[in-house]
């Protein structure tokens, strides 16, 4: 994450680039996706496990923050997390999935041996499994602290609770994978 | 001892229920804001290792006092493969297409249709604008021609 200045510099970049899109130039709006469009990726893709849905699920979010611009108030970026993290709790809550779908990736392999690919294959398949079993909120907490290198405080003020509030979930959260892995991987 | 929200954000007030008796003066209490629940305090129902493995993983103590600990070893090895695997998740950017999907999906007169004619940008490639110049050089030579005829 940036400085606290760097933030403030984004932030007045972003209010220029909302003004320029609610003065009708539309193909401003392509500065923010490409600004932000990664990180609210990787918690699509670790709140729901499939990239398919993750594109999705980047796609409405980003339409319904188009359609309400000109609601945004304080950090754009801080505003537009909220929305993509609903719309994943939302999905988490409508659809209880049996399967993993990462193998639907394209993504090019980093693995060196095709044993190493195998081993990660599986554990990834297992942990997505583990992930999938934790209530949305857990998981949420889980996926921004682990998998997003969030610290506790930024988690706080975007989530808009408290840092004891959000340890416990993480606490609890990794007290239920432990659980669920430590048989086969420990 | 941690805490944990209890006021969740979502809307409670009571659906549209008919009749209700009469409430008395305990359920007044509970339903007053003065008497709502604060944050809860909630116990962390750990070990000393589980608690030392949670302070490794948040950053707060070395990793060998996590080994020194009953099944810390185990702890370790297994935290340090999902840390690995989150590592791979982390490298992970949004696939070029989705950016054009984005763009190509919204809507193209949401914000356009609020400001004049003369207030909006427009866009224009390097043959229309030489057009555009050979067009007015054309004009200021015919208003030449006449003015000095």
């Amino acid at each position: 994450m940036t400085s606290e200045t760097g933030q403030v510099d984004q932030a007045d970049l972003d209010q220029e680039v909302i003004r320029r899109v609610l003065n009708g130039s539309r193909d401003a709006f392509e500065l923010l996706i490409v600004r932000y469009s990664d990180p609210l990726y990787r918690h699509a893709l670790g709140m729901t496990g499939s990239p398919d849905v993750a594109e999705d699920i980047l796609q409405q979010s980003f339409i319904k923050a188009y359609a309400h611009l000109g609601e945004v108030r304080g950090r754009f970026d801080a505003w537009v997390f909220r929305i993509v993290a609903n719309a994943c709790k939302d999905w988490l809550k409508n659809i209880r999935r049996s399967h993993v779908s990462y193998e639907e990736d394209d993504q090019p392999s980093t693995y060196s041996t095709p044993e190493e690919e195998l081993d990660r294959n599986e554990l990834r398949t297992d942990l997505e499994v583990a992930l999938a079993a934790l209530a949305p909120a857990l998981r949420e907490a889980f996926v921004m602290k682990h998998v997003e290198g969030r610290s506790y405080e930024e988690m706080a003020e975007l989530l808009r609770t408290t840092v004891g509030a959000l340890k416990m979930r993480v606490h609890r959260a990794r007290e239920a994978l432990q659980h669920l892995l430590e048989g086969k991987y420990a | 001892m941690m805490y944990d929200d209890l006021n969740t954000p979502e809307d409670h007030s009571d659906p549209e229920l008919g009749y209700q008796p009469p409430r008395s003066k305990a359920s007044e209490r509970e339903r007053a804001p003065a008497h709502r629940l604060p944050d809860r305090e909630v116990p962390v129902p750990n070990s000393g290792a589980t608690s030392v493995l949670h302070q490794w993983l948040d950053g707060d103590v070395n990793v060998s006092v996590v080994r020194a600990s009953q099944g810390g070893n185990d702890a370790v090895d297994l935290w340090t493969k999902i840390h690995d695997e989150a590592e791979t998740l982390r490298s992970r950017t949004t696939p070029l297409y989705v950016h054009k999907r984005i763009m190509d999906s919204l809507p193209d007169d949401t914000y356009r249709g609020h400001h004049p004619w003369y207030k909006r940008s427009i866009t224009m490639n390097p043959a229309a604008l030489i057009a555009a110049a050979a067009m007015l050089l054309g004009i200021g030579i015919i208003i030449a021609r006449m003015a000095f005829r």
